[in-house]
């Protein structure tokens, strides 16, 4: 990028062209990044390398919103954008619906604070961690069979300002590194996934980080599991599931966006009572995690929202637009994956706190199915139904582990299974993820505690 | 939208041909890979327009290799020459891959059909915000209908292809698509209703989109279980991408590390003698169809299930390569900032004889929509039904409440008992209704 109080100039111009253009109200993100992607799969390397520079502009126009973007980043690219993006706004607002919006301006400079900076990181460096992860899930046992790994780093700067005088320079580092492992055995093939990333540099992959082997040791251990039952159970969740039901069921049902259309099984339900007096989910963007900004996508300065206290619904995510049409003000929940998209309400660090109690005093006495690994899932809004599928699970007789089992699927309605969520335990784990809404990915953290809900249904074959 | 197609290629190829002059071909591959796009859409709040959106965006993505080992970047058409600089950095940085022979050679690629349509290249945002009001408004079927959200889109690109060895191709296509997404109440009950469509024509059917959502929605309120059992099975088109199609269009690389539960099965009775599913990057007017793939090897019909009987996986250079045969054409990328991966194309199931496919169903389920998708290593399946219905006596009782299918593929195959002799296009497949025995069903309650 040039010169920063050059670059602010042309962005102050498209800014006064826009509102001159009649836009009543107008925002910019500048955005360039770099970023590495290694993976391997069966020794077999691909590394990729991406540059971007582009820019998004959004005009706004009695309730109805024009969105331009372009990789012409000059004073000329961004006042033509500025244009385009007036002008589609002017084409929607005579079948808008009228609103106004309160602006909150915000003006800072982040730096990311992490001790390894990936753009300072050899290649070969980052490749050397991903082939040791490789070669440590094929030592893991003879039955491990193929082998994929894949890092990847990103290093985003972004310049996000507005007709209203914000005026935010934010720069983020993200790395993950993900493992997915196949294990064969006659006919029988399994596999195993594990997953390690933050808002860190190349510091996170030192020490510990060993994700080939716990992958490996899961694809592994799968070999020997068997289908899943079917009909309805009491369940027992690990972290990885319950973090993503506080996100996937309860997190996208308190997105203020989804209040307004209608598609919310929370809509009306503010200091209502929805869960058991065990539940308190909270998102938190601020935390120093996978999902961290310090600014959101609009210059809204992020922080942390308890959305679920004890069982009441507290609190929606909002964003400008949205906290404007419930007269809440934005509580800095909007995102986009890159400048090319307009931000929406978007979750970032989303979690249960946790309990009071230990993994054996959930277990003892439970009968019914324990859910391990989340795998996939996905909700119906509108009505709350959901359907999670684990990578492995257990069927626990009396507090026993009995049987091992693969590709268990659990169903139930989101409101139910708040108001069964009966106990919940006091170890708190977080997972990185990639979220994706209206077509855009972002990065996510869930975290969740082992807890018990009762009444489920199980699927298997 | 401006329609100077045939400029805008040649400088998407030019840009490309000046990346390769960057490569010493002593040394290494090298290719490079174009692509323009814009695109205008639209998006309504409960009938409201909410934003409009337009952008255009172009970009290079250059793969180099060295050895076999691949380096990959991808840069603005400005930044041509920094992109080649780390691919090349990135090639020689990776491990050495005995299994790569080569890119793509030159060879003539053919003409396609139904892909560009000059009306989609020249529409501006006041007739796509049209479309997404006009798809609302043909939802609205009924009091009790709400539209919760709908939106159309409008596209075009232009891509450019070439390698060291003399590949050399350009392509532009169109395409535009709506959506919408309705809900109905009544009293206390409440049901979902959605549809969408794509085309590469400006000749999407408005009405009827959004009339099918519209009764969707109303024939989903009050969903009840259904008693748990192993039953008849009717799979709605949309179901059938996730379930069978996408789950028999198996990609090579995955069957040659041995991933696939479908490995060592070519040649095999896979499937009832009636079933055929064909990859046609060529189809007229498909979604996917294309002149050439993601490496410029030239597009192709390939049968991958005839009568029951598997006869091909999906390949690229690399795994074609790794057995001594041709690409069948399915490397395929999302924009240039990807490298090529193996994908199915356009996905063509052979119809069948039934004019009414539920006629002779006693108790079973219609699933027209699932998340889900089978686990590719074993082929199990269990997923929920997303969207269905119960079946009795021959017609769709009521809508499903919490109810999970579970089956293996490689059972499905076998248990299919009727194909429907009327076809839909859902994307990139073209599918009759599949009707298949014995699956297993379980419904809370």
């Amino acid at each position: 990028m040039q010169e920063r109080s050059e670059k602010k100039t042309d962005i102050e111009e498209a800014l006064s062209i826009a509102c001159a253009h009649g836009a009543q109200f107008s925002d910019i993100r500048l955005e360039s990044s770099e970023g590495t992607s290694i993976s391997t799969k069966d020794g077999i390397t691909k590394i990729n390398s991406s540059n971007e520079l582009g820019a998004g502009i959004r005009a706004f126009l009695d309730g109805a919103w024009g969105f331009a973007y372009t990789t012409q980043v000059d004073r000329k690219g961004l006042v033509d954008c500025a244009e385009r993006a007036v002008s589609l706004a002017k084409a929607v607002f005579a079948r808008a619906e009228k609103f106004s919006i309160d602006v909150a301006v915000f003006e800072d400079t982040v730096t990311p604070s992490v001790q390894l900076l990936p753009t300072r990181v050899s290649i070969a460096d980052k490749l050397n961690y991903v082939l040791n992860q490789e070669q440590e899930a094929k030592e893991t046992d003879s039955r491990v069979n193929s082998t994929e790994i894949g890092y990847n780093d990103l290093v985003v700067r972004k310049i996000i300002a507005n007709s209203e005088g914000t005026y935010i320079d934010e720069t983020t580092v993200r790395s993950i590194a993900r493992a997915m492992i196949f294990a064969k055995e006659g006919a029988l093939r399994q596999s195993g996934y594990k997953a390690r990333g933050d808002s860190k540099g190349f510091e996170l992959f030192s020490g510990d980080a060993d994700i080939g082997r716990t992958a490996a040791s899961q694809a592994v251990s799968l070999l020997d599991a068997k289908p899943a039952p079917s009909g309805q159970f009491d369940a027992m969740l690990d972290p990885s599931l319950s973090g993503v039901f506080a996100h996937e069921a309860f997190g996208h049902a308190a997105e203020a966006d989804a209040i307004i259309s209608g598609t919310s099984i929370l809509a009306g339900k503010l200091k209502q009572k929805v869960g058991s007096d065990a539940v308190t989910i909270v998102d938190d963007p601020s935390l120093q995690s996978y999902g961290y900004l310090a600014y959101d996508d609009e210059g809204t300065q992020t922080r942390r929202k308890v959305l679920m206290e004890r069982g009441i619904l507290q609190s929606y995510l909002t964003d400008i637009e949205t906290g404007s049409r419930l007269g809440v003000g934005s509580n800095g929940s909007a995102r986009a994956q890159r400048y090319d998209d307009p931000p929406i309400v978007r979750m970032s660090n989303t979690f249960f706190e946790p309990g009071d109690y230990t993994f054996e005093e959930l277990l003892d006495g439970f009968s019914g199915i324990y859910f391990v690994g989340w795998q996939y899932g996905y909700t119906t809004p509108t009505t709350g139904m959901l359907t999670f599928k684990s990578r492995e699970a257990y069927v626990v007789e009396h507090g026993e582990l009995r049987d091992h089992l693969r590709d268990a699927a659990l169903s139930a309605m989101t409101l139910e299974v708040l108001h069964n969520i009966s106990a919940v335990g006091q170890t708190l784990a977080f997972d990185p993820g990639t979220c994706g809404k209206a077509g855009q990915m972002t990065p996510n953290t869930t975290g969740g505690t082992y807890m018990r809900v009762s009444d489920v249904v199980v699927g298997g074959i | 939208m401006t329609t100077k197609v045939a400029d805008r290629e040649s400088a998407l190829l030019d840009a490309c041909i000046q990346a390769l002059a960057l490569i010493d071909t002593s040394i290494y591959q090298g290719e490079a890979f174009a692509t323009y796009s814009n695109s205008i859409s639209a998006e309504l709040e409960k009938g409201h327009i909410k934003s409009s959106q337009s952008g255009f965006e172009c970009g290079i993505g250059v793969r180099v290799f060295k050895n076999g080992s691949m380096g990959y970047a991808h840069a603005s058409l400005e930044q041509v020459e920094s992109a080649v600089e780390k691919a090349i950095s990135a090639a020689r940085a990776g491990s050495p891959d005995k299994d790569f022979k080569s890119l793509s050679l030159p060879e003539s690629y053919p003409t396609v059909a139904g892909t560009w349509d000059h009306t989609i290249a020249s529409l501006d945002a006041a007739t796509v915000v049209q479309l997404a009001i006009d798809v609302a408004d043909a939802s609205r079927i009924d009091k009790r209908v709400d539209i919760i959200n709908s939106g159309a889109s409008v596209g075009l690109w232009s891509e450019a292809i070439a390698n060291t060895l003399g590949v050399e191709g350009t392509d532009s296509g169109t395409q535009a698509s709506i959506d919408v997404d309705v809900v109905a109440h009544e009293r206390d009950a409440s049901g979902n209703g959605f549809e969408y469509a794509a085309s590469r024509r400006f000749d999407l059917d408005v009405e009827l989109v959004g009339r099918t959502a519209g009764e969707i929605a109303l024939s989903s309120m009050n969903p009840r279980p259904i008693q748990s059992g192993k039953m008849t099975v009717v799979f709605d088109p949309l179901a059938v991408g996730p379930v069978i199609a996408t789950a028999t269009a198996v990609s090579a690389d995955d069957v040659q590390r041995d991933r696939s539960f479908l490995t060592g099965k070519i040649g095999e009775q896979i499937a009832v003698n009636g079933f055929t599913i064909v990859d046609d990057g060529l189809q007229s007017g498909g979604l996917e169809t294309r002149p050439f793939d993601a490496e410029g090897v030239p597009s192709q019909r390939t049968l991958l299930i005839e009568n029951g009987v598997l006869r091909s996986f999906l390949f690229d250079s690399y795994a074609a390569n790794k057995e001594g045969i041709m690409s069948t054409g399915n490397a395929s990328r999302g924009d240039y900032r990807q490298p090529p991966s193996i994908s199915p194309t356009n996905l063509i199931i052979g119809q069948g004889g039934e004019a009414d496919i539920m006629k002779d169903v006693r108790h079973g389920i219609y699933v027209r929509a699932t998340g889900d998708h089978p686990n590719m290593s074993t082929g199990e399946f269990s997923g929920m039904v997303y969207a269905g219905y119960a079946i009795e006596d021959g017609e769709c009782k009521h809508a499903l409440k919490q109810t999970n299918i579970g089956i293996n593929v490689l059972d499905l195959l076998k248990q299919i008992d009727g194909l429907s002799r009327d076809v839909t296009t859902y994307f990139g497949l073209t599918t009759p209704k599949i009707r298949a025995t014995d699956v297993s069903v379980a419904s809370s309650g």
